[in-house]
């Protein structure tokens, strides 16, 4: 009988162990450092600036910057607002750029994400013997924050 | 005479579309 005993309070401690140990690597996991990926609580919520471009540049011959802006703001990781659009050059030189469109190519307000393409039109000035487009593209990500 | 001057205006035109030419294509290259 009171082999019987020590048995189960050995087996009872053990388990006991064993569940503190569980508890405790659950813990851990729930201690961890939010990640980039990660999206705790509904997502972000804030207003910002983005900004893409292309640039190419021969010094003292020409500078030519074709750039693409966007603010937004998100509640819970949802857009609410998007405004500010502006596609512009920055040259010098004898460089020439003239930013055409822009448009939205997806996503937007009420959704997590938006994207946007925006086109230029450049040369070499002065001779104008070949015109190019450049295109941007711009990503308000999912993921933000 | 006229001739020397034509010769030269016509080299200078011809330099100019080629240097035009070659910096259009490091622009197209290098814009990124």
């Amino acid at each position: 009988m009171r082999k019987l005993f020590l048995l189960l309070a050995v087996v009872a401690a053990l388990g006991v162990t064993g569940a503190a140990s569980a508890s405790a690597g659950g813990g851990g996991r729930g201690d961890m450092t939010c990640g980039p990926g990660c999206n705790p609580g509904g997502g972000w919520s804030g207003c910002k600036t983005i900004e893409v471009s292309h640039s190419s540049s021969l010094w003292y011959v020409y500078s030519v910057r074709h750039a693409f802006r966007v603010s937004y703001c998100k509640s819970g990781g949802v857009i609410t607002s998007i405004w500010g659009q502006t596609n512009y050059c920055d040259v010098s030189g004898i460089a020439s750029c003239s930013p055409t469109v822009w448009f939205q190519t997806g996503g937007g307000g009420g959704a997590t994400w938006a994207t946007f393409e925006a086109h230029a039109l450049w040369t070499i000035a002065p001779a104008h013997i070949y015109n190019s487009t450049d295109v941007l593209t711009l990503t308000i990500p999912t993921i933000d924050g | 005479m006229s001739d020397r001057w034509c010769k030269w205006l016509l080299l200078a035109v011809a330099a100019w579309i080629a240097l035009t030419l070659v910096l259009t294509a490091v622009v197209a290259l290098t814009l990124h």
